[in-house]
C-alpha cells in the first residue's frame, strides 16, 4: 500500500500517546517497515517520549495549600455569590408567618408550650381562693378586725410590742417587702379610736383599716 | 483517531461556576489541577513561580468560567489561559530576552566532561532548547494533546503547530549534538 509520508509522520506523536485506532495502528506498523525514513523519524521521536516518562517523576508536587490560596482569592467573589439578596423586613416577618401558620408542628408546638406554663403556674402559685389588694394581703375572716400597719423604721421591737399591747392589738402577718404588717384588734373595739392612737405615736407611720 | 475526554461534561461543570457554584470549583480543581501545574512547572522552571501563576490562573477560571463554550476540554482551555499569564510572567520577569531564541549553545557551553547517561543527556538537551519548542513537545508527548487541542492552547494554527513538532525535534536533536552528543550515543 502507498502511504502519504507526511501525513504518517503526523501520525507518530499519536501512535506513541496510544492514541491511535486499532485500524491506524496496524497501517502504521506496516508503514514503518515500508519507509526507513518514517522508521528513523520515529526512532527520534520515541527517544524524546521516553524523557517524558522520567520527567514527572522530577516535578515536585505542588504545595498542599495552594488551593487554600486560590480560594483565599475568589473567596469574596464566593461569599458573594453565595449569599442570597438580602429581604426586606416585611418580607422576612411574611415569610416566618407563614412558615408558622402552614406548619403543623409549630402549631402543636405552641399548644404544648401553653400547657407547660399552665402546668407550672399550677404548682408553683399560692393556693388560696381569695385575691390580694394593696390594703389587704390576706382574704378577711370573720373574727377580729384588721389594720394594715408601717411601723418606724429605727424603732425597736420593745416600743412596738409596747403600743400594741396599749391598743390590744397583735401581729397576725408581716413584715411584707415594704415593712407593712397587719395587726388585728377585737370585734367589738373602736377601730376609728385604735387607728387613732397608732398614729399619735412616733413608732407608726402608717395605719389604716385593712378591707 | 481516538477524542480525548467529554468536554460537555467540562461545559456543564464551568456552567455551574460562572453561577457561582463553589463545590463545582472544587471538582475542576482537583480534576485538572495537577496537569496546569506541570505545565506551568515545565514553562517557567521554578515551583513558586509556578504555583503563583496556577493561582491566578484559577482565579481567571473561576472570573471567566461563562465564557467556556465547551468547544474542547477544560483542560485545553484552562491551559490556555495558564499559559498567557505566564508569558506575561516571563516577560515581566525577563528571564529570556525572547523566548523564540534559541541559545548559542556551541559558543557559550561546553559539554559536560562527565559521563552522561541517556536520560540526563537527553534531559539537559531539553533545558537548554527554546521554550517555544521545549513548550510544544511537552503538549505533544507529556500532555499528549492533540493539534487541535496545541493550537488552542497556543493559539496558533493546526498546520504551524504540525510542522513545529517536527522543528522542535530537530531543534533538540542539534542541541544534543552541540553538546557533543552525537545520534548514535544515546
Amino acid at each position: 500500500m502507498i502511504y502519504n509520508l507526511d501525513k504518517l509522520r503526523e501520525l507518530i506523536p499519536f501512535y506513541l500517546n496510544n492514541r491511535l485506532s486499532e485500524k491506524e495502528r496496524k497501517e502504521f506498523e506496516k508503514a514503518l517497515d515500508q519507509y526507513p525514513e518514517l522508521k528513523l523519524e520515529f526512532k527520534e521521536f520515541s527517544e524524546i517520549k521516553e524523557i517524558y516518562k522520567e520527567i514527572e517523576k522530577e516535578i515536585p508536587p505542588p504545595s498542599s495549600v495552594l488551593y487554600q490560596r486560590v480560594l483565599k482569592n475568589i473567596q469574596p467573589q464566593i461569599k458573594l455569590s453565595l449569599i442570597p439578596e438580602k429581604k426586606s423586613y416585611l418580607e422576612q416577618i411574611r415569610e416566618f408567618l407563614k412558615w408558622v401558620l402552614g406548619s403543623p408542628r409549630v402549631s402543636w408546638g405552641i399548644v404544648a408550650v401553653q400547657f407547660a406554663i399552665i402546668l407550672v403556674l399550677f404548682i408553683t402559685l399560692p393556693k388560696g381562693d381569695g385575691f390580694i389588694t394593696s390594703s389587704s394581703r390576706e382574704p378577711l375572716p370573720g373574727e377580729g378586725i384588721k389594720i394594715n400597719v408601717i411601723f418606724d423604721k429605727g424603732s425597736t421591737e420593745q416600743e412596738i410590742r409596747k403600743v400594741l399591747n396599749e391598743v390590744g392589738a397583735r401581729i397576725v402577718e408581716g413584715p411584707s417587702t415594704e415593712g407593712l404588717y397587719i395587726i388585728k384588734i377585737k370585734e367589738d373595739q373602736d377601730v376609728e379610736q385604735t387607728l387613732k392612737e397608732l398614729k399619735k405615736t412616733y413608732v407608726v407611720q402608717f395605719a389604716e383599716k385593712a378591707y | 483517531m481516538s477524542n480525548g475526554p467529554l468536554a460537555g461534561q467540562d461545559l456543564e461543570l464551568l456552567k455551574k461556576i460562572s453561577m457561582g457554584d463553589g463545590e463545582a470549583f472544587r471538582q475542576l480543581y482537583d480534576l485538572t489541577h495537577r496537569k496546569v501545574y506541570v505545565y506551568l512547572y515545565r514553562l517557567v522552571h521554578g515551583k513558586q513561580t509556578a504555583e503563583d501563576i496556577l493561582m491566578e490562573t484559577y482565579t481567571e477560571v473561576w472570573r471567566c468560567a461563562g465564557k467556556f463554550k465547551g468547544n474542547s476540554r477544560a483542560t485545553t482551555w484552562i491551559m490556555g489561559i495558564a499559559r498567557n499569564l505566564a508569558m506575561n510572567e516571563l516577560g515581566k520577569l525577563r528571564r529570556h530576552d525572547n523566548i523564540d531564541n534559541f541559545p548559542n549553545l556551541s559558543n557559550g557551553v561546553m559539554p559536560d566532561p562527565e559521563p552522561m547517561d541517556r536520560q540526563r543527556r537527553l534531559n539537559e538537551a531539553m533545558t537548554k532548547i527554546p521554550v517555544k519548542h521545549r513548550e510544544i513537545l511537552d503538549l505533544v508527548f507529556f500532555h499528549e494533546m492533540t493539534y487541535q487541542e496545541v493550537s488552542e492552547v497556543l493559539d496558533i494554527p493546526v498546520n504551524t503547530v504540525k510542522t513545529r513538532v517536527f522543528y522542535a525535534k530537530e531543534t533538540l536533536k542539534n542541541a544534543l549534538s552541540s553538546m557533543g552528543v552525537k545520534k548514535d550515543d544515546l
